[in-house]
């Protein structure tokens, strides 16, 4: 069984604007792949028809052989969004109940929330931070808390929409080692221009225009 | 950037930061109460109910000054019933206050006193708790105490990202002033038109961004909170206390 699985995926924006042109993708489980591509090449919209947040309008889309349709509930336990902005990600007044509020919605015991909660930002390496506004945050602290927001819901599929925007060389190299580490457990589908996320993934691939144009081997072959 | 308009002082240690936030609510209501229902005629009751806030405040630390300037807020109130004076009540000319045409009388005077002294010290207790309190503790208090779930996600996105549209709003401003540093007084109105349209438009993008990452994580439209507090011997004592001295005011001749 395949952890992600897409075929001739179409999506057109309410107001005309064709996202997505046949998009076809493979993710096995485990595995780990970069969606790179210039600004409206349709990346963020591919993102979101992952959480079934989008529904494709022609093709579909399989997450560990579930139909999204059907089990949209399991899908948005399995598959962890993590959004470009942190404050868009980050909805509550502290980061405590930021974290909770996925698994609170999962229906776990209070108990089970607090464990998961403290779990996450452990991964994250932001332990003491449960009580803190999260308005008080440092943007690299927030992109942090974001990951953990979906890290405590126990996703098998982390998918992450320009992981590495907007930080600087230092926070990126910090960044860049919790990715990795987060790799090893999970399958993972980022999406950006910053090439260096290639490093991390074993396979990348170019979107433009909508379409998986093709797949990477080099940054030098982007330009190709 | 960071903001601490809203809960500058509630990371203080003191005895009133330590209490339950459902007690201070409590507590604060009853204050209301017993203010409320107090005729203003029986000053020295008022005396005593000030006593009691200002010790509060002391207790707590919050600087005197803060309060006394956070307090200021009900200036416009006060100076609205003020306005109204010469038209209200009826009876004896209060003396010397009588201005040309205009005649205040002594039962005007009394209703001036009586929104005067009563919303002051109101609004003094309510900072008093606001300050001692940070806001998801207090929100989390109004939760317990049963305020629909609804006012309280909505005061909790208020709290997360009225900052947020402060600062989108200071980069704007900065960005005029970059490009149009003097402004006729017109023209100055109408660019700020035009960036309260803005941060609207922005601000609306980024409630449907936001709705979007509530339902990746399994909203479903349902509001589940979780937050513990803790009632304590100290919380007892805390309003068996404040509720018995508000009484025994009450009960003075």
């Amino acid at each position: 069984m395949k952890a992600i699985e897409i075929k001739n995926l179409h999506y057109t924006y309410p107001d005309g604007t064709k996202a997505l042109r046949g998009v076809n993708l493979d993710v096995e489980r485990g595995g780990s792949i970069c969606l790179i591509g210039p600004n409206g090449s349709g990346k963020s919209t591919l993102l979101l028809h992952l959480n079934d947040i989008l529904q494709p309008q022609r093709g579909h889309v399989r997450v560990l052989g579930m139909n999204l349709r059907k089990k949209t509930k399991e899908v948005r336990s399995k598959v962890g969004l993590v959004f470009q902005n942190p404050d868009d990600q980050m909805f509550m007044p502290t980061v405590f109940e930021d974290v909770a509020f996925g698994p609170v919605n999962m229906g776990l015991s209070e108990w089970e929330v607090k464990m998961r909660v403290r779990k996450a930002l452990k991964a994250v390496g932001l332990e003491r931070f449960e009580n803190r506004s999260s308005h008080h945050l440092s943007y690299g602290e927030k992109k942090r808390v974001a990951i953990a927001t979906v890290l405590s819901m126990e996703p098998e599929i982390l998918v992450l929409d320009e992981p590495t925007l907007a930080l600087d060389p230092w926070l990126k190299k910090e960044f860049m080692k919790l990715l990795k580490k987060l790799k090893k457990h999970h399958t993972m589908v980022m999406a950006g221009h910053d090439l260096d996320l290639m490093k991390l993934c074993n396979l990348t691939y170019l979107l433009d225009d909508g379409k998986i144009v093709k797949e990477i081997g080099k940054k030098s072959e982007i330009f190709k | 950037m960071k903001h601490h308009f809203l809960d500058q002082y509630s990371n203080l240690r003191s005895p009133v930061h330590a209490l339950d936030p459902r007690v201070k609510i409590i507590t604060l209501f009853s204050f209301l109460f017993f203010v409320i229902f107090t005729p203003i005629t029986q000053a020295p009751k008022f005396a005593l109910y000030g006593t009691l806030v200002f010790s509060t405040i002391l207790i707590s630390r919050i600087p005197l000054e803060f309060v006394l300037k956070r307090s200021l807020v009900i200036v416009p109130f006060v100076l609205l019933v003020a306005i109204g004076l010469p038209f209200l009540g009826s009876g004896d000319a209060a003396g010397s206050y009588n201005i040309s045409i205009f005649r205040i009388t002594h039962s005007a005077l009394l209703i001036f006193l009586n929104v005067l002294v009563k919303s002051w010290l109101c609004v003094l207790s309510m900072i008093v708790l606001t300050a001692t309190t940070p806001f998801p503790k207090l929100l989390n208090g109004f939760q317990r105490l049963k305020l629909p779930k609804i006012f309280i996600m909505i005061l909790s996105f208020m709290y997360r990202f009225i900052f947020i549209f402060i600062d989108e709003f200071g980069r704007m401003r900065r960005a005029r002033d970059a490009r149009a540093p003097s402004l006729g007084r017109i023209q100055h109105i109408k660019i700020v038109g035009c960036m309260i349209g803005t941060l609207f438009v922005r601000s609306y993008e980024r409630g449907e961004r936001v709705y979007t990452a509530m339902r990746s994580r399994g909203f479903n439209g349902e509001i589940k909170l979780t937050r513990e507090l803790e009632f304590k011997r100290s919380d007892a004592f805390f309003f068996t206390s404040f509720f018995s001295l508000l009484t025994l005011i009450l009960g003075v001749a």
